[in-house]
């Protein structure tokens, strides 16, 4: 590797892939409903493989189970059905870890924390999980540098 | 913890493929330049914080509060979801 990284902001800003609603794949699309994660998800270190449970018919909602430890799971929405403006800017280190040569091939799922009613529940948008719907390799990447909230009421502008 | 003393454009090796080097002091602020390889998510320390707390609140929600939740969920697209069903 080559590259050199002054700092983990400019890294954002000269970023490659724009993931935007348009553009975007769906997790309803994958063979086998199960991803790999190249990079351990923040405070579940080790936990790498896991399992997409569709808990409704109109695929908005799943549940994210690990099959390295049975007793975690995170309820995840696609992106594009709560926030459909919003487009994370992935990161080419990102890219190229997930194997994204392109945008299409993006789902992006954001972790929803489940408050005692829906209008208390909030989304990660700082910190999607997208995934190659082509390899079934994803990561929660931090887009750091945005403005993005680290909880975005899911029911903001509906 | 191990502390070494740097100057601007000196660096440092951790294992085989990470390179941190100390690119400008100005005051109190330091920059730092990181070259590591793709799959070593690189972040400050204060954000990567910020985001094990929210894995950590949001995993492993009660599953009747969930299938409760979502019920009613219409997200803006406008499709209407049906009742949750869960296999497991």
């Amino acid at each position: 590797m080559t590259a050199t990284m002054p700092s983990t902001a400019t890294m954002t800003a000269t970023a490659g892939a724009t993931v935007t609603a348009g553009t975007m794949a769906s997790v309803t699309d994958l063979d086998v409903p199960s991803v790999d994660f190249v990079t351990d998800v923040p405070g579940f270190p080790g936990l790498r493989h896991f399992v997409l449970v569709q808990l409704d018919d109109g695929g908005f909602v799943f549940d994210l189970r690990s099959l390295d430890d049975a007793s975690i799971s995170f309820v995840v929405v696609p992106s594009v059905a709560f926030f459909p403006d919003y487009a994370p800017v992935i990161d080419d280190g990102t890219a190229l870890a997930l194997g994204l040569s392109d945008a299409g091939d993006a789902a992006v799922l954001v972790i929803v924390t489940v408050g005692a009613s829906l209008a208390a529940s909030t989304a990660n948008l700082l910190a999607p999980i997208v995934v190659n719907t082509r390899t079934r390799h994803a990561a929660q990447v931090v887009l750091e540098g945005s403005d993005q909230p680290l909880r975005a009421a899911l029911l903001t502008g509906s | 913890m191990l502390v070494l003393t740097r100057r601007v454009g000196e660096s440092i090796v951790i294992g085989h493929d990470i390179v941190v080097t100390v690119l400008e002091v100005r005051g109190d602020v330091v920059r730092v330049g990181i070259e590591a390889p793709r799959q070593v998510p690189v972040h400050r320390s204060e954000i990567y914080a910020q985001i094990t707390e929210a894995n950590k609140a949001a995993a492993s929600p009660d599953a009747a509060a969930v299938a409760a939740l979502f019920q009613g969920a219409k997200p803006v697209k406008g499709a209407k979801p049906a009742p949750g069903s869960d296999p497991q």
